[in-house]
C-alpha cells in the first residue's frame, strides 16, 4: 500500500551489507516494474513454451480447457493463474486482464477509470494510463498498459470465436490491456 | 392492607434464574448442548451440530473469523470442483459493485446455517433466483437464455454455482453426439493389491498353518479360513496386524469418545484406526464424507439412528465404521459394494436398485457373465473408482461425488453413457426415485442450446472463409489490371 498524500513510498531494504537503506519508489514507478515482470513472464512462456512446444516441435498444444485436453495453458490464463494468487495474498495490489472487445463480457471495462483507461491505450498505442480512482471507499492508483497481439494462435483464437466481438485482429494490434492497481492508504 | 410473607416477586425471579442458569450448565458442560441449538441444522452438518467449536472457533463473539473454519473442512473439495466462484474473483476492487449485491467472499452469505425456513437445496439459504444479483443481463450476451426463471439457473444439467466441470459449453459440444450406452461400459478396476503386490514382491503370502491369533479373544477356526483366502493373508498380514493394535494406547483415545463401544476383542471405532495404517486413502475419504465424518472430529462415530434419510429400523443400532460395510476377516468389495448398503438404506432409490438394470448388469457381473467392471453396483456410483498415477481406488467420501448431482456425470455415468443422456436422466427426480428403472426423456435443453450455438459457429467460420476469399480475389483482380 503507498501513503497517497506523500506520493511516495519509504522501502526498507536490506543491502548486501546487511544494513538497512532507505529507498522512495512512486506509485508509478512500481506498478511499471510490477507490470514488467508480468510482462516479461508470459512473452517467455508465449515464446519459450507455448510456441515452442505447440508450433515449433509440435509436441502439445494449448487449449483453453488444458486440464481436460491434457494441453498447456493459454498464456493468457498463466496470467489471470498469476493474478489470482497475487489477490490471495492481500498486498493491496491487484491486476487484471481486460478488453474492449472481450469474449467473456465479465472481462470488459467496468469503472469510469478503466474505460478512460482502455480507450486511451487504443488510441495511443505506444503510451501507458494512469490515474486514481476510488472504489468501494478505498482509493487506488491505478495503471493501464497495452495487451499487443504477439501471435498467430491469439488472432486466430479471437477472430475465430463465435463471442468474440471483433473478428479483425491482426498480430500486432492491441487486443486489450492489463489493468494494475495499487491500493493507497 | 395484606402483609408479605417475604417470598415475593424478587425471590422467585432469583430461584427461576438460578434454576435457568443450572439446566443451561448442566446442558453445556454435562449434557448434550441441545439447549443451546437455535434452529434445525443442514443435511450436511447435523452430525456435528452438538460440537458447536468446530464452526464457532471464537466463542460467538461478533465477526467472528467463521470463514476460515468453513474452509477448514470445504476448501479441498471446492479446489477439486475447479470453484468457478472462488473468493479471488469478488475481492478485485473492480467487482466492488458486485460484492455490494451479494457480499461472495464468505461461505456464509450463502449457507446461513439453523435456518430451517430459508434454507433450500444444498444448504442454500438465499432466494433461488440469487444469479440475478450478478447476471441479470444474461440474455442480452446469450439471447438462447431469453425468457429464463433465474431460478432455473441451477437446474440439474444446467449450471452450478461452484462445480461446473461437466456443465461447460466446449465439454457439453465434445460429448454431444455419444449414443445413450456407450460401446466400451466399464467402471475402472480396483488394483490396490496388484500395486501392491509389484512394489512388495519379497513378502510371501501367509498360510492357514501360519496364524497367529489363537489367544486373541473370541478367536474361532472360522475366521482363520475366511483369512486364508484374503488379501491380507496374501499381503502377510497376520492376525496380530491388526489385534495388537488394541493396546492401551490406542484405546484410551477412542475411550474418550466411543462410551458404547462392544464387548468384543475388537471394538467397532478401532477397526478405522487400524485400517487407516494401511489403507489411509480409504479411512481419510470416510472420516470426510457423511458417513465418517464425527470421527474426523473425536468423536463418537454416527449411528444409523441418526440419519436423516430413511433407514432400516433394524439397523439403527448399527455403528458406522469400516467393519459396517465390509467383513473384515474376509474383506469382501463386492459385499461392501451393495449388501452393506442396502442394510440400512431404506429410501426409495435404495429400495428399486434390486428391480433396477444396473442390478442386473451387477448379478451378471457376480456370476461371471459379465467382466469386472460391468455391472453397477451402489459402490459404482457412490463411490467411484479413482485413478491416481497406476493405482485405482475406491473413493470412500461420497460426499464428493453426491450433490448437485452433476458432479456423478464425468466420476460415473459417462463411463458409460452418453453425456446427453446421463445429464436428462439425471434431472429427473422421478426417474432417480426409481433407480434409472423406466421412460424419461432422453434429452436436455442445454444440448439443445449447444447444438444451436455450434451452427452458428460454422456458418460465421463459413462466412469469415468467404470474405477472405472474396478479399484475396479483389486483390488479384487490382494487381491483374494494368490500368491500375
Amino acid at each position: 500500500m503507498i501513503n497517497k498524500k506523500a506520493s511516495l513510498i519509504t522501502l526498507s531494504v536490506l543491502a548486501c551489507t546487511a544494513l538497512p537503506v532507505a529507498a522512495e519508489i512512486s506509485p508509478q514507478k512500481m506498478a511499471d516494474a510490477i507490470f514488467a515482470v508480468i510482462e516479461s513472464d508470459r512473452t517467455v512462456y508465449a515464446k519459450r513454451v507455448v510456441n515452442r512446444l505447440q508450433n515449433e516441435e509440435e509436441v502439445i498444444t494449448a487449449e483453453e480447457h488444458w486440464e481436460d485436453e491434457k494441453a498447456l495453458p493459454l498464456p493468457a490464463q498463466m496470467l489471470r493463474y498469476g493474478a489470482e494468487r497475487v489477490a490471495e495474498k492481500d498486498l493491496g495490489v491487484t491486476y487484471a486482464l481486460l478488453s474492449t472487445w472481450p469474449i467473456n463480457k465479465q472481462n470488459e471495462a467496468v469503472t469510469d477509470i478503466e474505460k478512460k483507461g482502455m480507450e486511451f491505450i487504443v488510441e495511443n498505442p505506444t503510451k501507458r494510463f494512469y490515474s486514481e480512482e476510488t472504489l468501494n471507499g478505498e482509493k487506488y492508483f491505478t495503471a493501464v498498459y497495452q495487451d499487443i497481439a504477439v501471435s498467430e494462435a491469439c488472432v486466430t483464437c479471437h477472430n475465430d470465436h463465435l463471442d468474440s466481438p471483433r473478428t479483425d485482429f491482426e498480430i500486432g494490434d492491441v487486443m486489450g490491456g492489463v489493468v494494475l492497481r495499487i491500493k493507497l492508504d | 392492607m395484606k402483609k408479605k410473607n417475604g417470598f415475593g416477586f424478587l425471590q422467585y425471579g432469583i430461584l427461576v434464574t438460578v434454576v435457568m442458569s443450572g439446566l443451561l450448565a448442566y446442558s453445556m458442560f454435562n449434557g448434550d448442548r441441545k439447549l443451546f441449538l437455535p434452529g434445525k441444522t443442514t443435511h450436511g452438518h447435523h452430525q456435528i451440530e452438538l460440537k458447536c467449536d468446530t464452526c464457532h472457533v471464537e466463542s460467538f463473539k461478533a465477526g467472528e473469523p467463521m470463514q476460515e473454519a468453513c474452509l477448514s473442512c470445504h476448501s479441498e473439495s471446492l479446489a477439486q470442483a475447479k470453484d468457478t466462484h472462488p473468493k479471488t474473483k469478488f475481492t478485485d476492487p473492480r467487482n466492488s459493485d458486485l460484492l455490494a449485491n451479494l457480499n461472495a467472499i464468505e461461505c456464509a452469505t450463502c449457507h446461513i446455517e439453523h435456518s430451517p425456513e430459508i434454507t433450500g437445496e444444498h444448504g442454500v439459504t438465499l432466494p433461488e433466483d440469487f444469479c440475478f444479483y450478478c447476471h441479470r443481463d444474461i440474455a442480452n450476451e446469450r439471447s438462447s437464455h431469453d425468457g429464463f426463471d433465474f431460478e432455473s439457473c441451477g437446474n440439474s444439467g444446467c449450471h452450478s454455482y461452484h462445480d461446473n466441470r461437466a456443465l461447460y459449453e466446449k465439454f457439453l459440444q465434445k460429448n454431444i453426439e455419444k449414443p445413450k450406452v456407450l460401446n466400451s461400459k466399464k467402471t475402472l478396476t480396483v488394483n490396490g493389491l496388484a500395486v501392491w503386490k509389484s512394489k512388495n514382491k519379497d513378502i510371501k503370502p501367509l498360510s492357514a498353518e501360519q496364524h497367529d491369533g489363537i489367544n486373541i479373544n473370541n478367536y474361532l477356526p472360522l475366521f482363520v479360513d475366511q483369512w486364508q483366502d484374503s488379501a491380507h493373508a496374501q499381503t502377510g498380514v497376520n492376525c496380530s496386524g491388526c489385534h495388537e493394535n488394541q493396546s492401551h494406547e490406542n484405546q484410551s483415545h477412542e475411550n474418550q469418545s466411543h462410551e458404547n463401544q462392544s464387548q468384543s476383542a475388537f471394538n467397532t471405532a478401532l477397526t478405522v484406526k487400524v485400517c487407516s495404517e494401511c489403507h489411509s486413502r480409504q479411512t481419510d475419504g470416510f472420516k470426510q464424507g457423511l458417513h465418517g465424518m464425527k470421527l474426523s472430529l473425536g468423536m463418537k462415530p454416527l449411528k444409523v439412528l441418526e440419519a436423516r434419510l430413511d433407514m432400516k429400523s433394524g439397523a439403527r443400532q448399527q455403528e458406522l465404521n469400516c467393519g459396517s460395510c465390509h467383513a473384515p476377516h474376509r474383506p469382501d468389495l463386492k459385499l461392501a459394494a451393495v449388501t452393506s448398503c442396502q442394510g440400512c438404506h431404506d429410501d426409495q432409490h435404495s429400495n428399486n436398485y434390486a428391480s433396477s438394470k444396473h442390478a442386473a448388469l451387477f448379478e451378471e457381473e457376480l456370476s461371471g457373465e459379465l467382466a469386472e467392471g460391468e455391472g453397477v453396483s451402489c459402490a459404482s456410483c457412490h463411490m467411484p473408482r479413482k485413478k491416481k498415477g497406476k493405482l485405482v481406488y475406491v473413493e470412500h467420501n461420497q460426499t464428493l461425488n453426491l450433490k448437485p448431482n452433476s458432479k456423478m456425470l464425468r466420476t460415473v455415468c459417462m463411463n458409460c453413457h452418453g453425456l446427453e443422456y446421463a445429464t436428462a436422466a439425471l434431472a429427473d427426480k422421478s426417474l432417480i426415485s426409481r433407480n434409472f428403472s423406466g421412460d424419461f426423456i432422453e434429452e436436455h435443453p442445454s444440448f439443445n442450446m449447444v447444438r444451436v450455438r455450434m451452427e452458428e459457429r460454422r456458418r460465421a467460420k463459413e462466412e469469415r472463409r468467404r470474405a477472405k476469399e472474396e478479399k484475396r480475389h479483389s486483390k488479384g483482380s487490382i494487381t491483374d489490371n494494368p490500368t491500375n
